[in-house]
C-alpha cells in the first residue's frame, strides 16, 4: 500500500472509529418515568428536557435537565427518581420565578422560563415537511462505513498493492 | 503544477494528498490516474457513509482578519461568512489556514487544496463542499461524575453555483437526534438554501431568498458560546426562511435580512416573523467594529410555547492589535415580551497563533437573562486547534461553567475534543 493510501485509509479510520462508537442515546421512556414517579396527570413534553424538542443524549440541556444531570440523571431508567427526589430535597428552582422545579411539574408548568407555559396537553412541533413531531427517538448511526473502510483496508493490505 | 517535499514525521500526514505520490498514480500531464482518482473518491465516499449521522455547525473563522481580511465575502460565497469557499478562499485557506511543511512550503497552493484533496476537479462555476466534525465530550455537572460521549457535530454535503450574478447554495446533511429545526424529513437536514443575484461594481450587492445564517453578530463556530444561544443566532439550526439583502464595500458591510420563519418547523405559530441584520466598518486592515440588531414574533415561541416578541441588540468588534493576536469581542442586550425580562450576554476572545495552523484560545463569556431573580451565568474556556493538514484540524477545549439557575449556580466541567474535516 502507498503511504498516501496508508494514511489517509488511518485518517479515515481513525475519524469514523468516532462513529462507531459514539451511537446517540435517547430516552423516550424518561417522560413517562417522571409523570410515573411525581403522579402526574400529564406526560410531559420532550421540551422540558431538551432544547427545542430536540431529542439526543446530547441534547437535554435545558435548566431543568441540567439540574438533573447534576443529580444524577443518566441513560439509566433508575436515575429519573433519584435525581427527582435530590432535586425536590435540594428545593431548586431553575427559572427564579419562586415556585421549585417539582412544584411547577406538579402544577403542569415549565419550570425552564418565568413565562410558565403550561405543559398540559402541550402541541409539540412538527419537523420537516411532513411536520413530524419529534419521536423521543434518535437513530443510533451504524457507521457501516467504518466497516467499510476497515474492509477495505484489510482487502488493500491483503493485496499488497504498492 | 508545483510540487513540495515535506519531511519528518509530519510528511506522513501531508502525504495524504501532495503530490507526493509515486509515479504510476500520475499521468504524463500531472493528473491523477483514473485508478488512483477513484481510489481516493471511494475511500471518501466511505468516509461519508460511517459517519453521516449528527448535527452541528459549519466552519467560519473571524480571526482571519488578521491577513486583513476584514471582509468574508473575499473567501466565502455568503457575503456574511461561514460555508462554503470560493475558489479563492480555497486558496487561501491552504496557504493562510494550515501548518505549511518543509523549506519551500512558502507561497504555493498545495495541489491537495482543492475539492476532495485535489481528486476531483469541478468546473470553476460549481463549487461543492461538505463539512464533517466529530466532538469527543467527558462532562461534569455539579458533584456528579464525568460522563463521556462521542458525538457526530456534523455530516452536510453542500455545494454553490458561481456563474455571473446568479448565485445557488444548498446543503444536506443527517442529524442522529430527533426535532432538529433543520430537519427536511426525519434525520435529513438541509441547513441552507437559497437562490441570489449579485450585483453592482465587484459584485457589492447580493440578493437572496431561502434558508440562510441570520445575520447577526459575530458568526464563529462557537455555537455555544452565550452570545449565540441568548440571541438564537448561530450556525447549527437556526437559520431562518427569508429574504436578504448583503453590501461589502472596502470600508463598510453589512446584511439586512427579513425573516419569514423557518418553513422546516410546524405549524406556522412556531415561526418567527421579523428583521435581523448587522453593519460593521473597518477604519483599519485590522480592526472592524459592527452593530446587530434582531426582532422577531411568533404567536408560539419555540422555547417558551407561548407568544413571544423577541429583541435582541447588540455591539462587536474584531481587532488583530498585535501579531500573532486576535481579540473578538461581542455584547448583546436582550429581551422577550413572554417573561417581560430583559437580559445581555457578552463574550471576548483572544486568539493566539503562535505559528501557522496553531491556534491558542481563550474565550471569557456571561450572561443574565432571567430577570432579577435569576443570577449571572459565567463561563471561560481555554483551547489549542491545529490546522495540520489540508481541509482537516483538530481541537481541543477545557472548559468552565457556573450556569445561573434561579439564584443558585451550577457549576459544570467539561474537556472537549474534535475533529473537523471539509471536502
Amino acid at each position: 500500500m502507498t503511504k498516501t493510501r496508508q494514511s489517509l485509509s488511518l485518517s479515515v479510520l481513525a475519524f469514523l472509529t468516532f462513529g462507531l462508537s459514539s451511537p446517540a442515546q435517547a430516552k423516550p421512556e424518561f417522560p413517562s418515568e417522571i409523570q410515573s414517579d411525581l403522579k402526574l396527570s400529564y406526560l410531559v413534553p420532550c421540551s422540558v428536557c431538551h432544547i427545542e424538542d430536540n431529542t439526543g443524549s446530547s441534547t437535554p440541556i435545558t435548566p431543568f435537565a441540567l439540574a438533573l444531570r447534576a443529580r444524577g440523571l443518566s441513560g439509566d431508567n433508575g436515575s429519573v427518581g433519584t435525581s427527582l427526589a435530590l432535586l425536590a430535597a435540594d428545593g431548586v428552582d431553575s427559572d427564579g420565578d419562586g415556585v421549585t422545579d417539582i412544584a411547577e411539574l406538579k402544577a403542569g408548568t415549565d419550570p425552564n422560563s418565568s413565562a410558565n407555559a403550561s405543559l398540559i396537553n402541550d402541541q409539540e412541533p412538527g419537523y420537516g415537511c411532513g411536520g413530524s413531531p419529534p419521536t423521543g427517538r434518535s437513530e443510533g448511526g451504524p457507521a457501516i462505513g467504518s466497516a467499510l473502510a476497515l474492509a477495505w483496508l484489510f482487502v488493500q493490505r491483503r493485496r499488497g498493492r504498492p | 503544477m508545483k510540487v513540495w517535499s515535506p519531511s519528518g514525521e509530519y510528511a506522513r500526514l501531508a502525504q495524504l494528498c501532495t503530490v507526493g505520490d509515486p509515479a504510476s498514480t500520475r499521468t504524463p500531464q500531472g493528473y491523477l490516474s483514473f485508478r488512483a482518482a477513484l481510489s481516493r473518491v471511494a475511500l471518501v465516499l466511505l468516509f461519508l457513509a460511517g459517519i453521516l449521522v449528527s448535527p452541528r455547525t459549519a466552519h467560519a473563522y473571524p480571526w482571519m482578519i488578521r491577513h486583513n481580511y476584514t471582509a468574508c465575502a473575499t473567501c466565502h460565497v455568503d457575503p456574511s461568512g461561514a460555508g462554503i469557499l470560493t475558489a479563492y478562499g480555497t486558496a487561501q485557506g491552504d496557504l493562510l489556514l494550515r501548518t505549511r511543511y518543509g523549506a519551500s512550503g512558502g507561497d504555493d497552493v498545495s495541489p491537495a487544496a482543492g475539492f476532495l484533496w485535489g481528486a476531483v476537479e469541478p468546473p470553476d462555476w460549481f463549487l461543492p463542499s461538505g463539512s464533517f466534525r466529530t466532538l469527543a465530550l467527558a462532562s461534569k455537572y455539579g458533584n456528579g461524575t464525568f460522563s463521556t460521549t462521542l458525538i457526530i457535530m456534523q455530516a452536510d454535503l453542500k455545494a454553490a453555483i458561481v456563474t455571473g450574478g446568479f448565485r445557488a447554495y444548498a446543503s444536506l446533511g443527517f442529524v442522529n437526534v430527533d426535532g432538529s429545526a433543520a430537519s427536511v424529513t426525519g434525520s435529513l437536514v438541509s441547513r441552507e438554501h437559497w437562490l441570489g443575484w449579485a450585483f453592482g461594481e465587484d459584485d457589492a450587492f447580493l440578493v437572496r431568498a431561502g434558508r440562510i445564517d441570520v445575520p447577526f453578530g459575530i458568526r464563529q463556530i462557537e455555537h455555544t458560546l452565550f452570545v449565540r444561544q441568548s440571541t438564537r443566532t448561530d450556525l447549527n439550526d437556526t437559520q431562518q426562511h427569508g429574504v436578504a439583502l448583503a453590501y461589502t464595500g472596502g470600508l463598510i458591510r453589512g446584511e439586512v435580512m427579513g425573516i419569514a420563519g423557518n418553513y422546516q418547523v410546524s405549524p406556522d405559530a412556531y415561526r418567527e416573523r421579523g428583521y435581523s441584520g448587522y453593519a460593521e466598518i473597518a477604519p483599519l486592515t485590522n480592526a472592524a467594529f459592527g452593530v446587530s440588531s434582531l426582532v422577531t414574533h411568533a404567536a408560539r415561541d419555540l422555547y417558551l410555547r407561548l407568544p413571544n416578541t423577541r429583541q435582541a441588540h447588540g455591539v462587536f468588534a474584531r481587532v488583530a492589535p498585535i501579531s500573532p493576536l486576535v481579540l473578538l469581542a461581542e455584547a448583546d442586550l436582550v429581551a422577550q415580551s413572554a417573561t417581560s425580562e430583559t437580559g445581555y450576554a457578552t463574550m471576548l476572545q483572544a486568539d493566539v497563533e503562535p505559528t501557522q495552523g496553531v491556534h491558542l484560545i481563550a474565550t471569557g463569556e456571561n450572561m443574565r437573562v432571567g430577570g432579577a431573580n435569576t443570577g449571572t451565568s459565567w463561563s471561560g474556556w481555554l483551547g489549542a486547534g491545529w490546522f495540520f493538514a489540508p481541509h482537516v484540524d483538530a481541537r481541543f477545549d477545557f472548559q468552565k461553567q457556573s450556569l445561573a439557575q434561579g439564584r443558585a449556580n451550577l457549576d459544570v466541567t467539561a474537556l472537549m475534543f474534535q475533529f473537523h474535516a471539509y471536502l
